[in-house]
């Protein structure tokens, strides 16, 4: 917290929400227009390899890690405000989200290794 | 630099929220294909899902053009967007009980029935909690703008909901992938 100082929350909140320069209506609208496509597309490339491109078929999963990762990064950052709001926001959702991919990845590892064992 | 107290301890909250998530999402990822069928790639509609991943990312854009509306004072602006939100919040969570009945009545997978049901039913049961909450959240937000208003000196009340909801909303983004995508495409 170093360096942040707290303020009641019944302080004027205008001159804060403008201090950020918050996205326009027009941008918030073109970001939803790009999170439909990516979603349109990650349902099209699931079913490429029916369509006969079986190319796909071993990248499947990567991709859609990208996508996911593209679609829930442009949700925080423009719709949360995260790209435009105080970094410390960022650094305690940034730790949780480390925790959390951590804590995950590990539980799955040694579920699978009891299997292995 | 400020930071605002409430937004602070939202922020803390949704931290907390991942740990929740993350654990649930963790354990769908364990268990989905083990033990007695039926399995994920046997009940799933992918193409059902995605438009409850549509309307879902919809209510985001609806969610952010409130907070907007609220910045600006336009107050019949505001209250469209929140209802339409709730609205599309409640579209959403029809569709999870649609598709929890069809599981149970067309496919047998419940709760009990295998570790692919328990884990898939308690996390995405969960999100769907979060999603009915956060339509009770609007609702009430929009009772308040009604009655009173809400100028631009307490939009951070929408601003705090508009993160909770955002929240529910990237959570949906991780399970569309990982719970229903991913399975699916390990089996094709």
């Amino acid at each position: 917290m170093a360096g942040h100082e707290l303020q009641g929350h019944t302080s004027d909140h205008t001159a804060v929400a403008a201090g950020h320069n918050h996205p326009t209506a027009k941008r918030y609208i073109e970001i939803a227009v790009i999170l439909a496509i990516i979603t349109a597309v990650e349902v099209f490339v699931l079913y490429l390899p029916e369509l006969g491109v079986e190319a796909f078929r071993p990248f499947l999963v990567p991709i859609f890690a990208v996508l996911s990762v593209a679609k829930f990064a442009m949700v925080v950052g423009w719709y949360m405000h995260l790209k435009f709001d105080d970094p410390f926001f960022l650094r305690i959702f940034g730790f949780a989200l480390l925790i959390a991919f951590t804590v995950a990845t590990a539980f799955i590892a040694l579920f699978h290794g009891m299997y292995f064992a | 630099m400020g930071v605002d107290t409430v937004k602070l301890l939202m922020w803390s909250f949704i931290a907390s929220e991942c740990l929740l998530f993350g654990t649930l999402i963790a354990s769908f990822l364990a268990y989905f294909n083990k033990g007695i069928g039926p399995h994920a790639h046997e009940v799933y509609d992918i193409p059902y899902t995605s438009v409850s991943a549509f309307v879902l990312l919809l209510s985001s854009l609806t969610m952010v053009l409130a907070l907007a509306a609220a910045q600006a004072n336009d107050q019949r602006q505001l209250r469209i967007w929140l209802v339409a939100t709730a609205m599309l919040g409640m579209v959403f969570v029809g569709g999870q009980f649609f598709e929890f009945t069809t599981f149970h009545d067309h496919h047998n997978v419940w709760i009990s029935t295998n570790q692919f049901g328990s884990t898939f039913f308690l996390l995405t049961g969960f999100h769907g909690a979060h999603v009915t909450i956060g339509v009770v959240w609007l609702l009430s937000l929009w009772m308040f703008s009604l009655r009173r208003g809400i100028p631009p000196s307490r939009s951070m009340h929408v601003e705090i909901a508009g993160l909770y909801w955002h929240f529910v909303d990237v959570v949906w983004i991780v399970i569309f992938t990982v719970v229903y995508l991913v399975p699916v495409a390990l089996h094709a």
